[in-house]
């Protein structure tokens, strides 16, 4: 049935801005005004602000079989929709199983990478375009090899520019190691060398974190300085400069036995200090950073607990609910006013148990993905969407793997 | 009616619609238009009728209900002023809920108008794009080829 009005073209928008990323796509082939209305840049960015769609969570976690799964979570409900992903990526085949890390999301796009073999790509689930992120030509420290690597993912909101940070920990033949520091930048395609000063040579292994969260351009991630302490580090996707940040003073606690996660809260970047009180119950403290740089800024916002058989702290989301790994090894949200704690239904451990959370958003990376498809010089990531039942029927890792380390190699 | 108990403290101001409908309504009702409120700053007389010009009486009067039950802050929780809000936008037909879109977008009633983009959204989001053309008489300008290839760049998104 027609409708007897003609609607303003602000009208029309704003009825778009409240639509589904699915239907969006599906109406851009109603006339080329709709296309042209959808496709341009800053009405997706005025969709993804003024969204009020409801906010999800991305959870990567483990399925019998050990099969690293994501999966998008209704902040309404709690419940896992019939939305998974699963990955498939170089290093991971049937007998050497290997888990992707995810970062992000900024503006609704995350950062996949495979720590062992040193692929990555971006993705957004939303509009389902992945991108592979091409080799870097940048020419490492001579004979150096990296043993560790570290990856930050960021928003320039100056420049309008997604930038992947590539931070390696690399050896030199004379057992020394070095930081070499490689930057991405999406609308070049390329990657560039950045300097990294004197101070901020790690001095060991890269400490396990479940996070490293990007706040308002600032990608941040634990390192070992002066083979003692831990700390943050920071690099600055907009000036492209690192900063180094100390951990909230503690009294008697050595920096390096300080545990928790790194988060982002209300846009300022969290510590969450995991505080074991002995047999099973934990406490938290939450830290927040004023200023880069300034161990004096950090300002501690509360403590949540003593909270019964929890293991570590994951995350924040919506009205200051803790994710929580739980000492079984399934996700828990906790809510530090009820103390409610809810099951996620999800499973994993430290590293492969992440929760990120997420607003659906449009930006795309369609174009240069075709441009990389002409000229791949990597073995690239592949995400399959499957529904709950049928997750072990997806073509396996190994196979797609195959066919992809087929055309690669012609 | 509701609004009595408040009548002497709130000034009365008269609307008019497009076709001569003159309705009275409490200041603190009408205000709740942007359009309005500018009209009311720029106006020496009160008293006389304020045109709401391209709203019909039959619409205006749906909009004033929509205003009234806005303007009272009491009794109402969150929860049952969404219920209404619910009520008020699943009783209209078709053709008067676009009226109204049209209404609000006019007089700038930014609760009103988010209520119905966000009824109207829900209503189209699952229609196919030949549905859509029909519904907002749209010409589809795309040559066949075109449109098939913005089809193939996302199959997904026609899938149900």
């Amino acid at each position: 049935m027609s409708i007897l009005v003609t609607l303003p073209e602000d009208v029309i928008s704003e009825i778009l801005l409240r639509l589904p990323v699915k239907s969006l796509q599906r109406f851009k082939c109603v006339s080329k005004s709709w296309n042209a209305r959808i496709i341009d840049p800053r009405f997706m960015l005025k969709r993804f602000i003024s969204s009020n769609n409801h906010e999800l969570l991305l959870i990567s976690h483990v399925k019998p079989a050990k099969r690293q799964l994501l999966s998008l979570i209704s902040s309404e409900t709690l419940d896992i929709k019939n939305k998974h992903f699963q990955l498939s990526f170089p290093s991971s085949n049937e007998e050497n199983r290997s888990f992707a890390h995810i970062l992000g999301p900024c503006n609704g796009i995350f950062c996949v990478f495979d720590a062992k073999d040193g692929a990555i790509s971006l993705w957004n689930p939303a509009n389902r375009q992945l991108k592979n992120l091409p080799k870097s030509h940048v020419k490492p420290p001579l004979d150096a090899y990296t043993f560790d690597l570290c990856v930050g993912f960021g928003f320039d909101d100056e420049r309008n520019e997604y930038k992947v940070l590539a931070f390696k920990h690399m050896c030199l033949p004379s057992s020394s190691t070095i930081a070499h520091a490689e930057l991405y930048t999406l609308s070049t395609n390329k990657w560039k060398e950045v300097d990294v000063g004197e101070e901020f040579q790690p001095t060991g292994n890269l400490p396990c974190s479940s996070s490293n969260p990007s706040v308002d351009g600032i990608s941040s991630w634990f390192e070992i300085d002066n083979h003692v302490e831990k700390v943050i580090f920071s690099f600055n996707m907009k000036n492209e400069v690192f900063t180094k940040t100390q951990l909230p003073q503690y009294n008697g606690i050595p920096s390096k036995r300080v545990h928790g996660c790194l988060a982002s809260l209300k846009n300022s970047l969290a510590f969450i200090h995991d505080f074991p009180l002995g047999g099973v119950s934990k406490s938290f403290d939450v830290w927040v950073l004023g200023e880069y740089g300034v161990r004096k800024s950090w300002m501690k916002q509360l403590t949540i607990g003593p909270v019964l058989g929890v293991a570590a702290p994951l995350g924040f989301w919506k009205n200051g609910e803790l994710l929580l790994e739980h000492a079984e090894r399934n996700l828990v949200s906790y809510n530090p006013v009820t103390q409610d704690m809810k099951d996620l239904q999800a499973r994993g451990f430290v590293y492969i148990l992440q929760v990120l959370p997420y607003k659906e958003s449009l930006v795309c990376l369609q174009e240069a993905e075709e441009e990389i498809n002409h000229n791949r010089d990597v073995i690239p990531f592949s995400v399959f969407e499957c529904e709950e039942e049928n997750i072990l029927q997806i073509p396996s890792s190994s196979n797609s793997l195959n066919s992809e380390n087929n055309s690669s190699a012609v | 009616m509701a609004s009595t108990s408040t009548s002497t403290l709130s000034r009365k101001l008269i609307l008019k619609s497009s076709d001569g409908e003159k309705f009275e309504v409490d200041e603190n009702v009408a205000m709740q238009s942007q359009t309005i409120k500018h009209m009311i700053e720029d106006l020496d007389d009160i008293n006389s009728p304020i045109p709401v010009s391209i709203v019909t009486g039959t619409i205006l009067s749906k909009v004033i209900e929509y205003c009234k039950k806005h303007a009272t802050e009491d009794s109402d929780s969150d929860e049952q002023l969404k219920q209404w809000d619910k009520e008020y936008a699943n009783n209209m037909d078709l053709n008067t809920l676009y009226y109204l879109l049209l209404a609000a977008n006019y007089m700038e009633i930014k609760g009103l108008l988010e209520l119905i983009t966000q009824c109207v959204a829900d209503m189209i989001k699952g229609k196919s794009p030949e549905e859509i053309r029909a519904h907002f008489n749209i010409k589809n300008d795309f040559t066949p080829q075109e449109e098939a290839n913005i089809r193939n760049e996302n199959p997904w998104a026609f899938e149900n």
